[in-house]
Order: C-alpha cells, then sequence, then structure tokens
C-alpha cells in the first residue's frame, strides 16, 4: 500500500516549530535553479509538444533548442559575473548528447538536480519497474558523465511523478524532492522505509517560465518578485528566528532571451548585496538541515500529531 | 403583462436573492456615522490529492506550475503543495500582519484540514476572532448534481467538524470555490447560519428572502481578492495593492451618495501569505487601522448590523 501524497506531508505550522538555522549566522538560504532542458523533437508516442500544432513542432523545438546553443551561455556569463552556486535541473540526456554544456556545468560545480530524461518524458503512470530503472539509469548517467557523482535530488520531469517517487527516490540514495513548493523550509516527507527524504522550497512563483512565458510579466517583474520575496524572508527571520529558503528558477530559453540579461544580473547582484544570505545549493541546504533540524522538527511534529489524536 | 416568455429551465434571478439598487433603497447607516465597514477573511482551505468516491470537484482552479489550472494528472504535487503553503507558512503570515495593525480577521477553515493538520485548528481558534466555515476541501465543491441530502451532510459534516476541532461556534459560511447548487442558500440557513460569504453581490449586507429568510449574504468581492486578481486576472502585485487603496478610496467617498459600504476582503494564506505578496496586505491593513472613517470588524458582526 503506498503512501498517498497528502499522507507524505509531515504538517506543522511554522510559529511552532523548532528553530532552523543556516551556517555562520546566515539566515535565508538562496539557491539558484537554471532548468537547463532537452525537448524531444518528436517526443515518445506522438503527441503535441505545446498543444500547440501537431507533432513535430518546430518552434516550440528551436526555441528550447536555442537556449542551449546561445542563451545558456549568455546566462552563465551572469552567473560567471556575480559567482553564484548552481542547482541545475537537468534534462539527464544533456550529460551524454550535449558535452559542451555539461563541461561548462562541470568546471563551475554545478550541482545536479534530476529533472529526467527528456522534457517531454514525464513519470505520470509509469510501472513501478520502469520507474525504478529510471532512477538506475539517471545516477549511472551522473556518475559516467559527471566525475562519479551520484545526484542528490529531484525535480520530476515536466513537475510529474507517481505514487511510488518518494520511495524509489530514497531507494536510489536520493535525499532531496524540489516538487513540494508548500514551504519556506525544508521539510520531512514520509517514505515507506527508514530512509530520509525531504522537500526542498522550489518556486513557480520566482520562476521565468510562469511570470514571463505563461503569464507573460515583463522582465523587471522577475526583479520585483524576487526582491519582495527576499525582503520579507530577511524580516521574517530576523523576527522569529526561524531560517528561510528562497528559490530563483531559471530557464535559459527564457531568462538567457538578450533582453533578459540585465535583469537577471539585477537579481544576482541582489543576492550578493546583503550578509544575511546563504547563497548556495540545494543539495547542501537540505543536507545541513538533515543533520541539524531533520530529526528535532520531525520529532515535534509528532508529539504534535500525537496530542491531537489523545484529545480528539 | 410581460414580453419576454423565459425559458422553462433557466433560473433567471438568484433565489432569495432580493432585488435593490442603489439610490432606490433606503441607505445602509453604520455606528458612529463610519463611512466603510471593511471585514477580513482568511482563508486557510486544504486540498485533499485524491477525493473520495462520489464527491464533486471543481471543473477549473487556480494553483500549481502556474500555466494549467484544469485537474492535474495524478502524480503532480505542484497545486496540492501550493495550496499546503497556505496552512503551513502562509496564513500564520497573515495572521501576524493582522495582529500588528490590530486588525479583527475571521478565518475559514475545512473538515479535511482541521482532520488531518495537526495543530491546525487549535492554533486558529486562539488567534482569530472569527471561525467560519468552508465545506470538506478546497477542492471538493457543493454540485447542483448533489440530492438535498447529500449537500446537507456536505454543510453539517464540515460545521460539526470545525466547531469540534476549534471548539468554537460557527455562524458564517464560504463555499470552496465559491460553488454552489439552487438549494445552497435555503440549506446554510437550515443548518443554522446566519451569514454567508460566497456571493460578490453587492456593497453592502444583503438579507436574503424567501426559504433563505434569515440569512445574510456578506459580499466578499471578486476584484479586491488576492487569488482573483493575482492568479485569474493575473494582476502585477503593485498593480493589485492600488486596486485596493482606490477601492477604499472611492467608496469612502461613495458612502456620502449612497450610504454607508461594505468591503469584505477575501484573501488565501497561500496566495497573499506568499512573502513575495505580503507586504500587500502589511499596508494595506495598516492604512485601514488608521483610516478615521473605516470600521474593521468581523462578518458575523456585519450580518448582525
Amino acid at each position: 500500500m503506498t503512501i498517498q501524497n497528502n499522507d507524505r506531508l509531515v504538517y506543522e505550522a511554522m510559529p511552532t516549530r523548532p528553530l532552523v538555522t543556516w551556517p555562520e549566522g546566515k539566515t535565508v538560504a538562496v539557491w539558484h535553479a537554471p532548468n537547463v532542458e532537452h525537448y524531444d523533437y518528436v517526443a515518445p508516442g506522438g503527441g503535441s509538444p505545446q498543444g500547440r500544432t501537431r507533432y513535430p513542432d518546430p518552434q516550440h523545438y528551436m526555441h528550447r533548442d536555442n537556449g542551449n546553443r546561445t542563451a545558456f551561455w549568455r546566462l552563465l556569463r551572469a552567473v560567471d559575473k556575480y559567482e553564484i552556486p548552481s542547482t541545475v535541473s537537468l534534462s539527464l540526456s544533456v550529460l551524454e548528447e550535449i558535452p559542451e554544456v555539461r563541461d561548462a556545468m562541470a568546471e563551475r560545480d554545478w550541482e545536479i538536480m534530476s529533472h529526467g530524461i527528456s522534457n517531454l518524458r514525464p513519470l505520470y503512470d509509469m510501472p513501478y519497474d520502469d520507474e525504478d530503472r529510471f532512477y538506475e539509469l539517471s545516477q549511472k548517467l551522473s556518475e559516467t558523465y559527471y566525475g562519479g557523482k551520484r545526484i542528490k535530488g529531484m525535480l520530476g520531469p515536466k513537475i510529474s511523478g507517481t505514487d511510488n517517487t518518494s520511495d524509489l527516490m530514497v531507494k536510489h540514495g536520493m535525499t532531496y524532492h524540489a516538487d513540494w513548493i508548500h514551504d519556506e523550509q525544508p521539510r520531512p516527507i514520509r517514505t515507506e522505509g527508514a530512509g530520509k527524504l525531504v522537500s526542498i522550497p522550489y518556486s513557480y512563483m520566482l520562476n521565468d517560465v510562469p511570470l514571463l512565458l505563461a503569464k507573460h510579466y515583463p522582465g523587471s517583474y522577475f526583479v520585483a518578485m524576487a526582491k519582495a520575496q527576499i525582503d520579507r524572508l530577511l524580516r521574517d527571520a530576523d523576527e522569529d528566528g526561524q531560517g528561510r529558503v528562497a528559490c530563483i528558477a531559471t530557464h535559459p530559453f527564457v531568462t538567457g532571451q538578450p533582453y533578459m540579461q540585465r535583469y537577471i544580473e539585477e537579481i544576482f547582484d541582489y543576492l550578493r548585496s546583503d550578509d544575511r544570505l546563504w547563497v548556495t545549493t540545494a543539495g547542501d541546504i537540505s543536507d545541513h538541515y538533515l543533520e541539524n533540524s531533520y530529526d528535532e522538527q520531525l520529532a515535534h511534529a509528532e508529539v504534535i500529531a500525537a496530542a491531537r489524536e489523545a484529545s480528539a | 403583462m410581460t414580453l419576454i416568455q423565459h425559458p422553462d429551465d433557466a433560473t433567471v434571478f438568484a433565489p432569495g436573492l432580493p432585488r435593490t439598487f442603489d439610490t432606490h433603497r433606503a441607505p445602509w447607516a453604520l455606528p458612529d456615522g463610519k463611512k466603510l465597514a471593511v471585514s477580513v477573511l482568511l482563508h486557510a482551505p486544504s486540498y485533499q490529492d485524491v477525493p473520495p468516491a462520489g464527491s464533486f470537484k471543481p471543473i477549473t482552479m487556480q494553483g500549481g506550475v502556474g500555466r494549467d489550472t484544469s485537474e492535474p494528472k495524478h502524480g503532480q504535487l505542484a497545486r496540492l503543495s501550493q495550496w499546503d503553503f497556505g496552512l503551513t507558512v502562509g496564513i500564520w503570515r497573515l495572521l501576524g500582519i493582522a495582529e500588528k495593525a490590530g486588525v479583527p480577521v475571521a478565518v475559514a477553515l475545512d473538515s479535511f484540514g482541521v482532520r488531518t493538520m495537526p495543530g491546525l485548528a487549535d492554533l486558529v481558534a486562539e488567534r482569530a476572532q472569527e471561525i467560519v466555515v468552508r465545506g470538506s476541501a478546497a477542492n471538493i465543491v457543493i454540485d447542483e448534481a448533489m440530492t438535498a441530502e447529500q449537500e446537507r451532510e456536505y454543510i453539517t459534516e464540515a460545521r460539526s467538524s470545525v466547531e469540534a476541532a476549534t471548539g468554537r461556534t460557527a455562524t458564517g459560511w464560504f463555499s470552496p470555490e465559491r460553488a454552489n447548487s439552487l438549494r445552497t442558500p435555503e440549506l446554510l440557513r437550515g443548518a443554522g447560519f446566519d451569514w454567508f460569504g460566497d456571493w460578490p453581490v453587492d456593497e453592502r449586507p444583503v438579507a436574503l428572502d424567501g426559504a433563505a429568510t434569515g440569512l445574510t449574504a456578506v459580499p466578499f468581492g471578486l476584484e479586491t481578492e488576492d487569488m482573483f486578481s493575482l492568479y485569474t486576472r493575473s494582476l502585477a502585485f503593485p498593480d493589485y495593492e492600488r486596486l485596493l487603496d482606490e477601492t477604499i478610496e472611492q467608496l469612502v467617498a461613495d458612502a456620502d451618495i449612497v450610504g454607508a459600504r461594505f468591503l469584505g476582503l477575501s484573501w488565501f494564506g497561500w496566495v497573499l501569505g506568499q512573502a513575495c505578496f505580503a507586504d500587500v496586505a502589511e499596508r494595506t491593513l495598516q492604512k485601514l487601522a488608521a483610516h478615521p472613517d473605516v470600521i474593521l470588524v468581523t462578518p458575523g458582526q456585519v450580518a448582525a448590523l
């Protein structure tokens, strides 16, 4: 019997939790998640890539592939200028098939977060054994092409999953899952075994695809949102002592467009303007949480749940 | 004599809603000559990823990856976890903002949330001036295809769960997605509710008539709602803040012409409680609290005026 998604959440309201703190007195951890994606020209099973035309859809494919040819390199120049550690949400086929991009990421020690094999191959309804092999392949790709490193986390391809996803991620040694956006801190995610998995706060708010592609806001609004988010988190953390997390999610094919460069540089410059910010990777945030806060926060939530159960 | 023959299957006007219009009705008045009554309703709904068989779901709703608003495929956690943000973080941030501004608030809870989120109901009960019942779950709605008995059960189950978990009596109701059947007002009155917030129909409370007599529609505006403005309409947050400011300014001015006005602010923990938007709530409530023509009251108090 697999665990239902609602039951994977470990509820406790922010105001009653034991404090989460970050290294060196930092109060807000920020991670940059560039989504470096590959989209099949014709995806398995055919189908329309975007519901726009039938396959192939060159407008869709070329727009995204340009993201890896030119826009990735422009975004990289901004990342380099501000030395922003990055956790790449990666279509893992890039490791094998686009070595130029892979090597550029490796040179900068970007952390790889799996984003599936291709962003047109979601996990929905995947049988258990197939999904099991998918994680095995994911780890093998990273070990083979990325300096023997194993992958610590995943953002599901096209934000997809199955009821087995959390359990299988743990089975294959992963410790964080970015599909859950229910908090400003990592939180324990219940799994079937003893392995520990946490949610890492990703964002569909500070994210160029929903903001610019789906909702049609200008680049300046991305900056306004990022500043408003970080300012508020810093103030709240100063007030209640709770360390918090913000994520800046980009896609080269959006944020790497020429007109966006000034805006992403403005965001990165902002991240470098306040010593209270811990600009780091998803893996470092979740490792720190696992080592220092996971057990205490889980135990505290369980005490509250037991008290509630007893009084009900 | 009427010229129009309405089709037999049309319901032309909402049942129980008296047809009254500004400048053609006695003006509404507030204590101490105040011009604008404002109620803040904070929504703390929960999202049930797999609703029980036989329940009714909205056709579309907000939240998720930012593009699709239709039902997410099973296995996508985006909408579930985004709504859940309201309960883990968002509602507490908004409650803190209201407390600092000295603004009383009503908080709407549903039965799935109070059943499955340990501590949620107790903490809300400690801090909210009024508790409102908000159905079964964010994504389980009232539907015209329900039988009267099913709908009655939906309403009473939600009420008894929320009242038992909070230890508070609730006189008000808000339907998930504002979804109603033709019978809803009558059934709410039958279940003992004094007011409901679903209908953004007026700028003052409306006492219903007919089978719903005794129930007051306390109109929580749609355009001033954070979910509608920031998600459905995709306003930028500075534009939403300006919309709120200009609404308040105009309502105060209009009160001299058409009588006192009511503004119901319908805000969601998962929307305005997000860090990037929360300052809009903070500045708006502080301005309201300092406004000499504004009275801040809970919706239950408005219904009783």
